[in-house]
């Protein structure tokens, strides 16, 4: 084997520029293809992919008649009323949350650090559950702490404010206000934030706080609130100041996740949506829900698939990459052939000196492999490049008004994919040189050597 | 140890068949030495290739060492080329990226001989051509007489059973061309079969024995008919 290595190194050797440029053209399809691939495969991950057919977004449509909704993601959340309805049905799931979308100033207690505006959500425990939350320390507040001055902070939080160590158990002002470190989660590979519905890669939650303390604490409603025309007017008063108004307003804030048990998801699904027809029903019957469609239960999968339409373009570059790489897969074979007829009469001496058909095969397979194997490698590595220009790119075009450690998660190289997208390479390479390496194989042992 | 027995050759294309052999019917016995002559166009070559196993025939029967080469596939065909048959070409075909230790291992690396046993072959090939010193030159530092025992060194490497010579000196000087007719002189002494195709009747007559190939038959001649046939 080491023999038929030196051979098919020398093979590369020969005719130095013809294999340079075909590692070239090789090299350029595979890191556009690379790239493009990566940024679609990233794009469609998320951390609840597992659990994504369980998980129900709960929209109940009490908008004026006009309202028009615009995508799947624009399904109003629930009013305070509605959820309360909801919450005191008798349904059976594994965990039912709600939370809204809100936005404050951190700031340390000992002002050693600089302030900083901080994207985050007011919730319940089991926001914790649905959305999988990872904590590095600390837990999830406790049900008795419902109502509590507590707070969870993102790990950027507690890096920002206390250098990385364990914040548990310290204080940190929210709007001027001290709340108490009760965990420190890490969501650095929640790549969308789903919980509001936006499925936005710019912020994550920097930091969860209890609904009921939040609402307290009259910390904003900051996300999607559609209000019926006749609130319209009392829109802005409801995000910053009224909040007891709002609860008994037409204005939905409460964004609402339902997960279902895996074994009898069907089951609690049905009885989920049994409940919400005879609940817009009966309130249809006082004059609310005028739509036609009055609820949706939306399971993540299915808006996670309709979140990847808005890929558009960058799996029409993906199709462009696939066509330049067969085009460059092309160019391989016709290099090759290059190659190997200024190569006949040295394998036409291999032959007569006892090299069989099989063996010029085998070097040859070897040789193009090694080629791959470089082309592959190299392309990996300008497909790094090609993915930190995307990621600039991709800063730009949002301003800069993004995380870029959030925005990254989309422009990493996956090493797994990178893997098996190279073994397919590989195969396809191997495959397109199958046919020059026929035509040098079937060469005669004494078709050259005359002279 | 080799024996032809009414071998043909037909070249085809789409007008015309050539008749390179006909009914060609040859013996060689251990440690022969035959010069092969003839005209250009006669059939020499296809002859010498027919017997190395480099082409195929389309009719008779050819045995190799009592093995009826005509049933055997490529895989095998390339196996007694590469243990039984050693090549000497006119235009040396040394591979010019090598040096020649290298070169001269090339057919003991199909071959599948352990390292340390190739290092020894080469060493004594390189010693018995007079090139033991000169083992990681190039062939392009060579002048045409030392490629051309370089060539015969990688013939030789092989230790085979006949070896097969395509106007060995054709590419070389008066002087040089005498000097590899000694070396290969001396090894068949040592006791290698020989066949050699040449133009030149001064080197046929240092053979055994004389075969001439006129328009694809053989015809064994005396020394004294050499120079006669000279072409």
């Amino acid at each position: 084997m080491k023999d038929l290595f030196q051979l098919a190194i020398q093979g590369v050797k020969q005719k130095g520029k013809l294999t340079i440029l075909m590692i070239v053209n090789l090299v350029i399809g595979i890191t556009l293809l690379l790239t493009m691939s990566t940024m679609v495969k990233l794009g469609g991950n998320s951390v609840l992919t597992n659990k994504a057919a369980q998980m129900h977004h709960f929209s109940l449509n009490y908008m004026d008649s006009d309202f028009e909704i615009r995508n799947q993601f624009r399904y109003p959340p629930l009013t305070f009323q509605d959820a309360q309805a909801l919450k005191n049905a008798d349904l059976e799931y594994k965990h039912l949350s709600f939370n809204y979308d809100t936005r404050f100033i951190l700031e340390s207690e000992l002002d050693n650090a600089r302030p900083m505006i901080a994207t985050a959500s007011a919730s319940d425990i089991d926001y914790f559950s649905v959305f999988i939350v990872p904590f590095i320390y600390g837990a999830p507040w406790l049900d008795t702490q419902s109502d509590s001055d507590v707070i969870v902070i993102d790990k950027k939080v507690n890096d920002h404010f206390f250098s990385g160590e364990n914040s548990v158990g310290q204080f940190i002002k929210v709007d001027k206000q001290s709340l108490k470190i009760v965990g420190v989660m890490d969501l650095s590979q929640h790549n969308r934030r789903i919980s509001n519905m936006r499925f936005s890669n710019r912020y994550n939650d920097l930091a969860i706080v209890p609904m009921a303390t939040a609402e307290r604490m009259n910390l904003p409603r900051a996300g999607y609130m559609p209000c019926q025309t006749k609130e319209e007017t009392q829109r802005g008063e409801y995000r910053q100041h009224n909040i007891s108004a709002l609860k008994s307003a037409e204005c939905g804030y409460l964004h609402t996740w339902i997960e279902f048990d895996q074994q009898n998801h069907q089951q609690q699904l049905a009885a989920a949506t049994l409940w919400a027809r005879n609940y817009t029903q009966q309130q249809a019957n006082l004059g609310r829900f005028p739509h036609e469609e009055k609820y949706k239960l939306n399971d993540l999968q299915l808006l996670l698939n309709e979140f990847a339409q808005f890929m558009r373009w960058e799996k029409v570059y993906l199709q462009f990459s696939y066509l330049l790489f067969a085009i460059c897969l092309v160019n391989t074979v016709g290099i090759l052939l290059a190659k190997y007829q200024s190569k006949n009469k040295l394998v036409s001496l291999y032959r007569a000196l006892g090299a069989s058909r099989w063996y010029i095969v085998k070097i040859h397979l070897i040789e193009i492999s090694l080629i791959a194997f470089a082309a592959i490698i190299a392309g990996v590595l300008f497909a790094h490049l090609g993915l930190e220009l995307m990621f600039q790119v991709s800063m730009y075009q949002m301003d800069y008004s993004a995380d870029p450690s959030l925005v990254k998660l989309f422009f990493s190289m996956d090493y797994g994919f990178a893997f098996t997208s190279g073994a397919f390479i590989y195969a396809a390479i191997l495959i397109a040189g199958l046919y020059p390496v026929y035509r040098i194989s079937g060469i005669s042992p004494a078709s050259q050597l005359r002279g | 140890m080799l024996s032809m027995q009414n071998i043909s050759k037909i070249y085809r294309t789409e007008l015309i068949e050539t008749h390179a052999l006909v009914d060609v019917n040859f013996e060689v016995n251990e440690g022969d030495f035959i010069a092969v002559t003839g005209p250009s166009g006669s059939g020499k070559t296809t002859f010498l290739n027919l017997t190395g196993l480099l082409e195929p025939f389309d009719k008779g029967q050819y045995f190799l060492d009592g093995q009826d080469v005509s049933k055997l596939n490529d895989s095998q065909l390339s196996k007694i080329r590469n243990e039984k048959i050693g090549f000497i070409f006119q235009g040396f075909n040394l591979i010019s990226e090598l040096n020649l230790y290298d070169n001269i291992e090339v057919p003991l690396i199909f071959r599948g001989l352990p390292s340390h046993e190739r290092k020894q072959r080469i060493e004594n090939a390189l010693e018995m051509v007079g090139l033991a010193s000169r083992g990681k030159h190039f062939p392009a530092q060579l002048s045409g007489g030392q490629q051309q025992r370089v060539a015969i060194a990688r013939a030789l490497a092989g230790q085979p059973r006949f070896l097969l010579a395509d106007e060995p000196t054709g590419n070389l000087d008066t002087h040089m061309a005498r000097q590899v007719m000694d070396l290969l002189q001396e090894i068949n002494q040592q006791g290698t079969t020989l066949l050699m195709v040449t133009h030149d009747n001064e080197l046929a007559q240092r053979a055994h024995r004389n075969i001439q190939i006129l328009d694809g038959q053989l015809t064994d001649i005396n020394k004294s008919q050499l120079t006669d046939l000279a072409v």
